[in-house]
């Protein structure tokens, strides 16, 4: 008699089990696809955003580096990428923010290196530019250095994503 | 580059560009050095990151050779070697090894490039400090890879 009680609790247990490990399953099958439905809208709040890299008063009309984070989603991980920006006056005043990524495969340049006076130079193939960004032909980046959208707001200069620029 | 299937697809494209691989040695133990271990292991591993970032052009970082810290230096070069054979065999003309595991200055002659530095306790490091010191270690690891280069272009 009280194996037959027994086997009904087990019954009952093993069912509520199930439908619990069921449910969890489901949530994970549907989660995801939720994910992938809100996504777009997620990422366009985070990466639209600006981020306050240095004062205006800090700049010259030398490119000086500079490193700041933006907050990167990929897939369902966020993370901090460092990035960097080299930032300078123009004569007329205009500032223009680089990205160091070259063109060619994606090495980081660096700036005024002493074998490379006034350019950037990449440490990988060779690639060079000139002071705005522009690939110096006959090395093999295909076109300039990108550049920083940017803006400046009570002293301070915000960056945010780099876009391809056309012509050389 | 990355170990990963999008950046080797970019590698069988652009061959010519990219020769040189990074291989990170990392120890493993048990016991009393575990610590000591991961500390090395992590500390490679951050590098490692970094200096993929800013080569990865021209690099490919590989997965770590792993090893017991047991196992005897003779042995580990047996098998590292066998690594190595398979990369020069297609082609890659610069193997650098990158460790925090002082025992490998030993037979750093028998290696192609041997990049040592010891690992710094960074829990031990406020975290602005910590950058600085991961920039630094990473500068001059760069350096002496892009000199590497230099060097046996111009032989
Ligand atoms: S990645 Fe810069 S020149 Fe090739």
């Amino acid at each position: 008699m009280s194996n037959n009680e027994h086997d009904v609790t087990r019954r009952q247990f093993l069912n509520y089990t199930l439908t619990g490990v069921g449910g969890f399953m489901a949530a994970g099958m549907l989660m995801p696809m939720l994910r992938f439905a809100v996504d777009p809208l997620l990422q366009n709040k985070t990466s639209g955003k600006m981020v306050a890299v240095t004062n205006v008063s800090q700049l010259t009309n030398e490119p000086q580096r500079f490193t700041f984070k933006v907050k990167k989603v990929d897939g369902w991980h966020t993370f901090e990428e460092q990035k960097i920006a080299y930032i300078y006056k123009k004569e007329n005043g205009e500032i223009l923010a680089l990205s160091p990524i070259c063109t060619h495969l994606g090495c980081t340049v660096s700036w005024n290196d002493p074998a490379f006076p006034n350019e950037f130079h990449c440490p990988c193939h060779g690639g060079r530019y000139t002071k705005s960004g522009i690939n110096i032909p006959g090395t093999p980046p295909p076109e300039p250095l990108h550049v920083y959208d940017q803006k400046v707001k009570g002293g301070t200069v915000y960056l945010g994503e780099d876009h391809p620029r056309g012509g050389s | 580059m990355k170990w990963e299937v999008k950046d080797i697809e970019m590698y069988l494209q652009e061959k010519q560009y990219i020769d040189s691989v990074i291989i990170p040695l990392i120890p493993f133990s048990w016991g009393g050095q575990l610590l000591h271990s991961v500390r090395e292991g992590e500390y490679i591993q951050i590098l490692s990151k970094e200096i993929e970032k800013q080569l990865r052009g021209r690099v490919i970082m590989v997965p770590p050779f792993t090893y017991l810290r047991g196992e005897s230096l003779e042995k580990s070069l047996e098998r590292l070697k066998n690594w190595e054979n398979e990369l020069k065999e297609s082609g890659i003309q610069f193997i650098f090894y990158l460790t925090s595991d002082a025992d490998w200055k030993q037979i750093e002659t028998q290696l192609d490039k041997l990049l040592w530095l010891p690992a710094v306790p960074l829990e031990h490091i406020e975290s602005k400090h910590r950058v600085k010191f991961i920039d630094d270690g990473v500068g001059d690891l760069l350096k002496q890879i892009t000199q590497e280069w230099q060097v046996r272009v111009q032989n």
